[in-house]
């Protein structure tokens, strides 16, 4: 087991072997859990989130197409849960805002010109972090990013350039 | 900032960095791959049962009468049957003391 390619421990995970599917899991999880720490609010969600994502991997193994990386396949699964996570999460605000309306808030302070690069990633939309955080943040190319979040190439091109853009401003560094 | 200062910028961000090895998250799930293949089971024995259960009850009363008549027609057979069964097993049994007296089956 020791020194099986990804296709092989692939195949034998398909056949049911949870040793070969632990060692998928061993060998990306740095990789997943980095990509979802990014789109997550807290370490621990992204966690969360990211075992469920390994879960759903292990029940739909079968589905994997050949020239896809299990990574890659994961990722997919993960980005997929964090958009509905942000659904849920965004319909909760919203009733939470509608119940504390007729509280004073203070305003929160407008972006800060040194914020930290957490901090500026959860400015960006979803879709835009998620492109930043596969293909600058992680070394995952263009093509796999589109493959993952499911959108065409031309439209992760231009997200990473906005997100480069804006990213730019927040971080308060010049060109 | 060119992009390369971004990427390293990115890169940099230590509190997104997992550990390349850790044993804890591949336990954790697998713990829960183990939990999901047993309600997986669990819901196909269950769904299983009930469908078993549902053609049961919707064929037994028409059955019923069958297997009552079939068994009053085929209790000689079955009794038969029976007592051949008991001696042709208790033969078998008693082979090695059947040699001794020289019949060899």
């Amino acid at each position: 087991m020791e020194n099986l390619s990804h296709a092989a421990l692939i195949r034998r995970a398909c056949s049911g072997s949870d040793e070969a599917f632990s060692r998928l899991v061993s060998d990306s999880q740095q990789a997943v859990r980095a990509f979802v720490r990014r789109l997550a609010v807290t370490a621990d969600d992204a966690d969360d989130l990211t075992q469920e994502a390994f879960v759903t991997a292990w029940s739909r193994i079968d589905r994997l197409r050949e020239g896809i990386s299990f990574r890659t396949f994961v990722c997919g699964i993960a980005y997929r849960k964090a958009l509905n996570d942000r659904r849920r999460f965004n319909r909760q605000v919203t009733r939470e805002t509608q119940w504390h309306a007729l509280t004073p808030q203070t305003a929160s302070s407008t972006v800060d010109s040194r914020l930290s690069v957490q901090a500026a990633l959860a400015q960006l939309p979803l879709d835009q972090r998620a492109t930043v955080s596969l293909c600058l943040a992680g070394d995952y190319s263009h093509s796999e990013a589109a493959e993952i979040l499911g959108l065409p190439l031309g439209t992760v091109k231009s997200h990473i350039a906005k997100a480069r853009e804006k990213l730019t401003a927040l971080l308060g560094v010049r060109s | 900032m060119s992009e390369d200062a971004l990427k390293a910028l990115l890169q940099a961000d230590a509190s997104a960095q997992p550990p390349a090895r850790d044993i804890g998250f591949v336990i954790a799930v697998m713990q829960k791959v183990e939990r999901r293949r047993f309600l997986d089971n669990l819901a196909w024995w269950i769904s299983g049962a009930a469908a078993v259960i549902a053609v049961m009850g919707v064929v037994m009363p028409y059955l019923a009468p069958a297997f009552i008549t079939l068994g009053d027609a085929l209790l000689p057979a079955v009794i038969i049957l029976s007592v051949a069964g008991m001696v042709a097993v208790g033969v078998w049994y008693l082979r090695p003391a059947l040699r001794d007296f020289g019949i060899r089956i």
